[in-house]
């Protein structure tokens, strides 16, 4: 017989996933090249870059982060556009108040001060907490690129503060190189959850599209808000 | 006037120059990888109670 399933993820959210992973891999190997990574001396990004591309490897390096850049704010739209524009979806995505007090049982549970524990909805506060941070960090990390970047300056119009351009500059670029570390941790958070044993049918989803029914119902409240599971009876 | 004098005080090359944006940011990543370190070791200690029920 076959499993009973559950849709997690339509094709156009997996797509936006995986083209959203690979621009930002893309971004992430060509800009802490053109950061030039040094780790306790060894330069790595560099000396791959060099090896492979030759000892002039700025350009090409420059373009590819350019072209990366734009895929992720182009999809970054069209994710916009078609989870709130056309699936719906947007007060759900935020944490509410039941959310946060939901997860202070959760944090008991973890902490194991309490049996009782949450089944959240679709995601819990700690991912709805994660993806507001990805869309900050992204868009102020695009931000801060653009105004990096003298063809695309414009497109944060901020000449009328009349801040000295190598002043500006400077913290622009710092802003920019400190949010991507930021960036590296929330993904590194991101990727460690996804991988967990527990999760790996969520996991699977952001592929296949489904989880099994079964999961769904053990994992995740029925309804929109969440579920307080009690503390199971001792002895049982 | 104001905000300019404040960047002024805040600007200094010598920063950047010490790559204190290396610092900052490998502690930001280490603060992320212990973070999931935690989770990982308080999980493998007491797995998640949900499992019992």
């Amino acid at each position: 017989m076959m499993e009973e399933r559950v849709q997690r993820y339509d094709i156009v959210q997996r797509a936006y996933h995986w083209v959203n992973l690979a621009a930002l891999l893309l971004l992430l190997w060509t800009g802490l090249t053109i950061y030039d990574l040094n780790l306790l001396g060894v330069k790595p990004l560099s000396a791959f870059a060099a090896a492979v591309i030759g000892e002039v490897y700025t350009p090409l390096i420059f373009e590819i982060h350019r072209y990366a850049a734009f895929v992720l704010l182009g999809a970054l739209m069209f994710h916009i556009v078609y989870d709130t524009g056309i699936r719906g979806v947007f007060w759900s995505e935020l944490p509410s108040r039941a959310d946060f007090r939901a997860q202070n049982i959760t944090a008991k549970n973890f902490l194991g001060l309490s049996k009782e524990y949450v089944k959240f909805p679709k995601y819990n506060p700690g991912q709805k907490m994660l993806h507001i941070g990805f869309a900050a960090v992204v868009l102020l990390v695009g931000a801060t690129g653009f105004m990096l970047s003298a063809n695309y300056r414009w497109l944060v119009p901020i000449w009328w503060l009349n801040i000295d351009f190598d002043l500006l500059f400077f913290w622009v670029r710092i802003t920019h190189d400190l949010l991507t570390f930021a960036l590296v941790a929330m993904v590194v958070m991101h990727f460690y959850f996804a991988v967990r044993k527990e999760n790996w049918p969520t996991f699977k989803s952001m592929v296949a599209g489904w989880v099994p029914k079964s999961y769904q119902e053990k994992h995740f409240a029925a309804g929109e808000e969440p579920e307080i599971i009690p503390a199971p009876d001792e002895g049982d | 006037m104001v905000l300019q004098t404040l960047i002024n005080a805040l600007y200094s090359p010598n920063v950047w120059q010490d790559r204190l944006v290396d610092e900052l940011g490998l502690l930001v990543v280490v603060g992320g990888v212990v973070a999931v370190v935690i989770h990982f070791v308080v999980r493998h200690i007491r797995p998640p109670i949900k499992e019992e029920h």
